[in-house]
């Protein structure tokens, strides 16, 4: 180990002085490289889809399209709109209005419901009436209070088109589910031929993109602010919306603040090296990785997905390190009076090794988040390591060639006092860690444990709606159409009765409507209630009672199940298309949508549980001869976070067992020695489960972002501790002291640590004043975890090396004699 | 006159297409004209025949129905009565229809439903909910009022080896408009028969367009028939639904009284 030791540092002797003599050269190679990368940026896509949080082929994903393909989206804006009297002239004809301005004007709407095109199903005499509800708009008080009377009492409207109290109605808009233009070329579209099975392979076969979405989104709210008003308040909400919003915050805070923090840490920068070169450097280091990352990703065909906005601060907490670390070892060797390529050189031969090392570490680290089950999750892991790598090879190319062909100045005197201080400070902090290192331990082991049993306290959560700010229109707006219209998402059940005409079997229907009825009764108050049920058995009954003179008493499903056949017959003539949202062509498989609030997504998960075995439960027991044919199944986009973020949480937590696996290997092989390797696991993972802890202890939830957080965290700890250990080691060696030999780490690469630690803890500080709460925690998060892998390496590390080497001193020294 | 108004256009179209370039010929046809002719053309009456509509979901799942169909003109209004003969869970089921050439009045529908074996009057405002469940509706199955409409010529097209004339027919009022359900039609005549081979319809809500095509073209009785026709409701050209109507056992000039088109004949059933 000790030669192949100096023979890495004669490697990174060569290696820089190579590149100081070609630096031209090289900077030149180094930037083509990025050049080539930074021109395939163009090709990068972006997606920030929802979908875009699954793998192509998950079958979640594969059952929501299928239900998709069937019944269209299930992912409803909804506007609510507020009045103390609905039922006026002036009301009806201003929502009138606004119900045909969307028509005329938002693009991608696929469908839109409001009381204007409500169903209206009534028995008159002889004769069936199946119209819009305002098809015959009110003329007289008379008519009006007949509509009023008709609304209020029709249980299909309720909390659907009005509020129970009648002060809120609704417009519901469906988006297309496909993306593509409107015809352009009318006349192409005839079929030479029937085609053997409808494959719509000529048409994009891609669904609504985001950008789609979000003119949709922006369009419709173009239309309602003109109609926002006294007595017409209009709140929007509905998953498009709240998902538009938080994209629209996130990318927005996130570039505000990325650029805010990368201000404050090249003044940090300035302050702490008194140096142009010093800000400079670092950052070129972490722009250019972070360019070429993303070039890289271009070439791959891997879409930036809203993950991936993490990507630029991991680089930035990371990269900026190594190039502290050469620039320290540098500045500290010319304000010695050393020539300035040969204090280059001490520097990379006396760090070169630790920085390939951590780089390395952190990268094999990350890697193994590429198999997390979440998509973007996989792609942060596996990027954020190519970005780690990439960072490595700028640092080692154009780092040195660039100090060396830069005018530095050899600075002294002035910063003398400034960098005596830190030397005291360091000073202080070996003589503390080591001499006292039964405190520092004690002190440790007490603030891990309390981590540890914050940690207990983490609990999972997904809500993105609590990232944005309390009083933003999104959020109210939700608050109060789940309150007043009794949820503004929906969950969907697929009943499958595996074969044709399924659903023309009374049995089934009535099962069907018995576990509907139970589950709205057994979910009336909970905090997931269900708002609202629509299904097939709902146009079934309204049209089996309006052929009975609209007698209540035959809203029910008919008696005769021959009937059942006849009566859906007649729907379809009556000029509805409803049914076909309610059960596919073959009345094999019904939908029945399920209203509920905007919850955490996790919340959602027993629910799914529950409705599916119910379902399960009630047609085994009824039906014994169908049990095997019948299939339940749960979908729509609120199920499907559900079940993102469950899984997200098991591969996630997977994947950091990975990640600690290969690091513990990665460090033992670093330091040579099992035991040291695993001690030295105690500053690595420390900070991560005090961060864990702290957030259990505040009651932050564990979710989609946090759980990114740790990425983070974990590059930081360990580039730390490998810095702290592999300097202490080379001391340990030579002088056969701990004190000495931490006094000397804690000069060198604790300088530096405290450096770096210093400028990413005030950048990352900066996110909390962002608006978004998710970025306040990322940067209140991400600073303390600098902090504490600060004080792993600068108080507990040594101390740590005190208690295992110390005695040993007296003895055999098996360490040094290695 | 019919023959007449035929020979001259013909002579017109021809005289022009001789003496004058292509460009002059395209403004020469009169777009009104020839929907004239096409309103004018023989379609028989006093017609049974029976109906297969085979219905095609996106996932290319079918389904399959058997109309049995009576049509009587009384003047230009038509009457009809269907019944299903399948599926077996909705036949004798059956439509009573009175349809009225004139906008001004709604259309009269009836329906029996035999297992609740009473017959209900379903109110319908417009023509363009859909015939039986299909991609036709109660207006693809009809004749159009040519006055209702503003025609333009567009160009000259074959399909199948016949030469079209491709002709734009715009509603002259919204209230046609929401009629019908149509802003735009394209419709190809053929020249040599007037019929109506081809048709592009733009749906007035939801972007939708749907596509009509003659599959079959047969003369029956003299009376040339459309015996196979598929229709296609498209979106952002993609297909969301189809239909394919295929006409068997067309007979004309039957024996059918005006009381035939009664409720008393459609709760008899066949």
């Amino acid at each position: 180990m000790n030669e192949t030791k100096k023979k890495a540092e004669h490697f990174f002797q060569l290696l820089s002085e190579t590149i100081i003599r070609f630096r031209w050269l090289t900077l030149a190679v180094a930037l083509l490289i990025c050049g080539l990368l930074a021109s395939q940026v163009r090709h990068l896509t972006i997606d920030t889809s929802n979908e875009g949080f699954l793998h192509e082929n998950d079958p979640i994903l594969i059952t929501y399209n299928e239900f998709r393909d069937q019944f269209g989206r299930d992912d409803m804006l909804a506007i609510a709109i507020h009045s103390d009297e609905i039922f006026t002239k002036a009301f009806l004809s201003k929502l009138k209005k606004l119900h045909e301005e969307i028509v005329d004007t938002v693009p991608h709407v696929n469908d839109i419901t409001s009381m204007v095109n409500g169903r209206n199903t009534t028995g008159q005499g002889d004769t069936l009436l199946v119209d819009d509800l305002l098809a015959n708009f009110p003329k007289t008080d008379e008519e009006l209070a007949r509509l009023k009377q008709r609304v209020m009492t029709n249980p299909l409207y309720k909390n659907q088109l009005i509020s129970e109290d009648g002060t809120f109605t609704s417009i519901v808009i469906e988006s297309d589910v496909y993306t593509g233009s409107m015809d352009d070329d009318l006349l192409s579209g005839f079929d030479e031929q029937l085609p053997a099975a409808e494959s719509n392979s000529d048409a994009s076969g891609q669904y609504l993109s985001d950008r789609e979405n979000s003119e949709f989104v922006d369009a419709v709210r173009q239309v309602v602010k003109k109609y926002d008003g006294d007595d017409f308040h209009i709140y929007m909400a509905g998953s498009p919306v709240v998902m538009h919003t938080i994209k629209q915050f996130m990318m927005k805070d996130m570039q505000r603040f990325m650029r805010l923090a990368l201000l404050t840490i090249g003044i940090c920068l300035f302050i702490m090296f008194r140096r142009i070169s010093g800000i400079f450097l670092p950052l070129l280091v972490v722009a250019l990785s972070l360019i070429s990352t993303l070039g890289i990703m271009a070439i791959t065909g891997t879409s930036f997905k809203i993950p991936i906005t993490i990507l630029p601060s991991f680089l930035l907490a990371v990269g900026v390190g190594a190039s502290v670390h050469v620039l320290s070892l540098t500045y500290q060797k010319m304000r010695e009076k050393q020539a300035k390529n040969q204090a280059i050189i001490w520097a990379f031969s006396h760090s070169g090794l630790a920085i390939v090392m951590t780089s390395l570490t952190t990268a094999a680290g990350l890697a193994s988040f590429s198999m997390a089950k979440v998509a973007p999750i996989a792609d942060l892991g596996f990027f954020s390591a190519v970005g780690v790598v990439l960072a490595l090879f700028y640092t080692l190319t154009i780092l040195p060639s660039l100090l060396s062909i830069l005018p530095i100045k050899h600075k002294e005197k002035q910063h003398e006092t400034r960098a005596n201080r830190m030397d005291r400070l360091l000073d202080r902090l070996t003589d503390f860690s080591v001499d006292r290192y039964k405190v520092v331990l004690s002190v440790a082991a007490c603030v891990i444990i309390l981590g540890l049993i914050g940690v207990s306290r983490v609990y999972f959560s997904h809500n993105p709606l609590k990232w944005l700010p309390e009083d933003l229109d999104v959020r109210r707006s939700t608050e109060m159409i789940d309150s007043k219209l009794k949820g503004s998402v929906v969950l969907e059940i697929i009943l499958d009765t595996g074969r044709e005409n399924g659903l023309y079997d009374r049995q089934t229907l009535q099962t069907m409507d018995r576990v509907i009825t139970e589950l709205e009764n057994d979910y009336l108050n909970d905090k997931l209630f269900i708002g609202k049920t629509i299904s097939v058995i709902t146009i079934l009954k309204e049209i089996h009672q309006a052929l009975h003179a609209n007698d209540d008493k035959f809203y029910r499903i008919p008696e005769n199940e021959k009937l059942i056949p006849q009566e859906f017959l007649l729907f379809e003539n009556s000029g509805s298309d409803d049914l076909q949202n309610s059960v596919d062509s073959l009345f094999r498989m019904a939908r029945i949508t399920v209203k509920v609030p905007w919850l955490d997504a996790l919340l959602y998960v027993p629910f799914i549980r529950d409705v599916q075995k119910r379902f399960n439960n009630g047609f085994v027991t009824k039906k014994p001869k169908d049990t095997q044919e019948m299939r339940v199944t749960v979908t729509g986009i609120m199920s499907l976070f559900g079940r993102i973020i469950h899984a997200a949480i098991y591969s996630a937590a997977q994947s950091y067992g990975i990640a600690l696996v290969i690091i513990t290997f990665m460090m033992i092989l670093l330091i040579g020695e099992w035991r040291l390797g695993l001690i030295s696991m105690i500053p690595n993972l420390g900070p991560i489960f005090i961060v864990l802890g702290f957030m259990g202890w505040i009651g932050l939830p564990l979710d989609m972002f946090t759980m990114l957080i740790a990425s983070i965290a974990i590059g930081i700890a360990v580039d730390d501790t490998i810095h702290f250990m592999y300097h202490f080691k080379r001391y340990y060696k030579q002088f056969g002291d701990v004190k000495e030999a931490v006094n000397r780490t804690l000069h060198t690469a604790g300088r530096a640590m405290l450096t770096t630690s210093i400028v990413l803890t005030i950048g990352f500080f900066i996110f909390m004043f962002a608006s978004m709460n998710n970025l306040f925690y990322f940067g209140l998060l991400v600073g303390i975890a600098i902090i504490l892998a600060l004080g792993a390496d600068l108080l507990l590390a040594p101390a740590l090396m005190a208690l295992m080497l110390q005695k040993q001193q007296a003895t055999t020294q098996t360490f040094k004699q290695e | 006159m019919k023959m007449t108004t035929q020979l001259l256009l013909a002579a017109v179209v021809l005289a022009g297409s001789v003496l004058l370039p292509y460009s002059a010929v395209a403004a020469s046809v009169d777009a009104r004209a020839i929907m004239g002719m096409v309103d004018e053309r023989d379609d028989g009456d006093n017609m049974t025949g029976d109906v297969t509509m085979t219905l095609i979901d996106q996932g290319g799942r079918e389904r399959k129905r058997e109309i049995k169909i009576f049509s009587k003109d009384e003047g230009r209004d038509s009457h009809r009565l269907q019944f299903f003969l399948s599926p077996a869970d909705v036949r004798g089921t059956g439509f009573l229809t009175y349809d009225y050439y004139s906008g001004d009045k709604d259309d009269d529908q009836w329906l029996y439903l035999p297992d609740l074996k009473k017959t209900k009057r379903i109110a319908t405002s417009d023509k363009s909910s859909s015939f039986m469940g299909s991609d036709f509706s109660y207006a693809d199955m009809t004749r159009r009022v040519l006055d209702e409409w503003n025609y333009k010529y567009l160009k000259e097209q074959d399909v199948g080896g016949h030469p079209c004339w491709l002709i734009e027919a715009v509603p002259v009022s919204k209230t046609v408009e929401r009629r019908y359900g149509y802003k735009k039609s394209i419709v190809f005549v053929r020249q040599d028969n007037y019929v109506v081979v081809r048709a592009i319809h733009l749906l007035s809500v939801g972007g939708k367009v749907k596509y009509m095509e003659t599959r079959e073209l047969e003369k029956i009785d003299n009376i040339w028939v459309a015996t196979e026709i598929w229709m296609k409701t498209t979106r952002k050209k993609r297909t969301l639904h189809r239909t394919v109507l295929k006409w068997n056992h067309v007979q004309f000039n039957q024996d059918l009284s005006r009381s035939f088109f009664s409720i008393r004949q459609l709760e008899k059933g066949l």
